[in-house]
């Protein structure tokens, strides 16, 4: 299984980690790879993709990271680093 | 492989052990809450209590929405589940929440069409797919979840899918935590706030803590060194005086929440008079039910649920540890009648639930406390 660096980084949730798939509350970070109308087909950190309801977000474009839950985006995610100071 | 190494860096989390530590008065004991049950899940998991001093006590909080559902709302859920007609949809661990009667697992097995989805778009997918049947979906979950609810409601409407319905048990996380400050049972310090809760809801609706009981509030994400860090955050404020609302989890949650996610949630829901929360109680306007817009949907009027209120077992103590003045391994029945396998109450049977997550992840350090005591 090979991460996306980027996606990996932001937490270890996935499409398919049962820790997040069901009611609690856990946000899985995707990004975006292409957009049909209110949905967009995303990838997460392992590389599954899934289509996500992104009309919550909207407008989304191709290659930024949304944090889904239950199969819809409910957030965006900045990337930031974490060092001992902050 | 990189696999999120910035929140979970060894070092970093020992520079942030020994600062929380220099913090700490050592004639003081400090109760810290942790809302929301993946915060619970996170803390066993990573085993994040044994990176704190003694006199830091962080105390699990009602934030697992399959564990503060009152028996009487699961069985109802199965009475609906039991008709020849539904096709009845919910979330994996909702499956195994017990009822008076079992759960849903076993009304499956005797032959109920009950199945798991990952979202409430699958559910609306399933009635698609199943013109003849009714599709009705186990709604659960806080603010996190039900703006996937109101989406999905709100696409069911606009497609005109009159066989699909929502069994509507959405809570929301504020009310809640004021009845615990109300509590005289319990005494807290700090509060960590959920993060995934605020991606939607913002950090706003939390300024009641410092504003009208003097708590401070800092909201979290999910990683070991996010709360780590938060934790760090609340220290720095009780050691300095301060009370205010911080947000630790910037990179995930806006400090106004997630305005779409909102106004649809306000179109689709409107708050019920009030609610029971096992272990709490009844709790005013702490629940969501379908508005008036969207009656035509809701399996609670399309299906009469009576609304019946159901007794947890005796020897069940959720109560207890979901107010925070039992730590799991002190409920009589924990590890013995009540596992992750058989769960007796609710809080053994998601991964969120504080009992579930001792049972998992924290009985190690619990068993060196009993052996060190003997």
């Amino acid at each position: 299984m090979t991460m996306n660096d980027e996606l990996a980084s932001l937490g270890n949730c996935t499409l398919h980690d049962d820790d997040c798939i069901t009611c609690s509350d856990a946000g899985i970070p995707v990004q975006v790879i292409s957009i049909d109308g209110g949905d967009a087909l995303c990838e997460d950190a392992a590389g599954n993709r899934t289509d996500i309801a992104v009309e919550l977000v909207a407008p989304v474009h191709s290659g930024e990271i949304l944090l889904t839950h239950g199969g819809v985006a409910i957030g965006r995610v900045k990337t930031e680093k974490l060092t001992a100071d902050s | 492989m990189k696999y999120v190494d910035e929140f979970r860096n060894a070092d970093l989390a020992r520079a942030v052990s020994a600062e929380i530590s220099r913090l700490v008065d050592p004639n003081r004991h400090y109760k810290i809450m942790e809302v929301c049950g993946g915060h619970t899940h996170t803390i066993y998991r990573h085993g994040i209590k044994d990176l704190l001093p003694d006199q830091v006590e962080l105390v699990h909080g009602p934030g697992c929405p399959v564990c503060v559902l009152p028996m009487g709302r699961v069985d109802e859920g199965i009475a609906i589940a039991e008709r020849p007609e539904v096709i009845f949809t919910c979330f994996g661990d909702m499956m195994r929440v017990p009822g008076s009667r079992g759960n849903l697992l076993e009304v499956k097995a005797e032959g109920a069409d009950i199945r798991m989805v990952y979202s409430p778009l699958d559910a609306l997918r399933v009635a698609r797919e199943n013109p003849d049947r009714e599709v009705v979906f186990y709604a659960v979950g806080f603010e996190t979840t039900a703006p996937s609810t109101a989406l999905t409601l709100q696409r069911a409407k606009k497609e005109g899918i009159e066989n699909f319905s929502v069994f509507c048990n959405h809570v929301t996380i504020v009310p809640p935590v004021r009845a615990l400050l109300d509590s005289p049972d319990l005494r807290i310090d700090a509060f960590i706030g959920p993060g995934h809760v605020s991606t939607v809801i913002g950090c706003r609706p939390y300024e009641f803590m410092p504003a009208d009981y003097g708590k401070p509030c800092v909201v979290a994400g999910f990683e070991p060194l996010d709360l780590m860090q938060s934790i760090l955050m609340l220290m720095h404020q009780l050691d300095e005086g301060r009370c205010e609302v911080e947000n630790q989890y910037g990179r995930a949650v806006p400090w106004e929440g997630n305005l779409k996610a909102l106004e649809a949630m306000a179109e689709v829901f409107e708050l019920r008079p009030y609610f029971e929360w096992r272990g709490l109680g009844f709790i005013a306007q702490s629940a969501l039910k379908l508005s008036a817009d969207y009656t035509d949907l809701d399996a609670e009027l399309r299906y009469s649920t009576p609304g019946v209120r159901v007794a947890d077992p005796k020897a069940c103590q959720c109560g207890e540890v979901l107010k925070g003045v039992l730590k799991p391994p002190g409920c009589k029945v924990f590890g013995t009648a009540c596992t992750p396998e058989r769960p007796l109450g609710a809080l053994m049977v998601s991964s969120e639930g504080a009992c579930a997550a001792y049972y998992n992840f924290g009985r190690k350090s619990f068993e060196k406390v009993e052996i060190g005591t003997k």
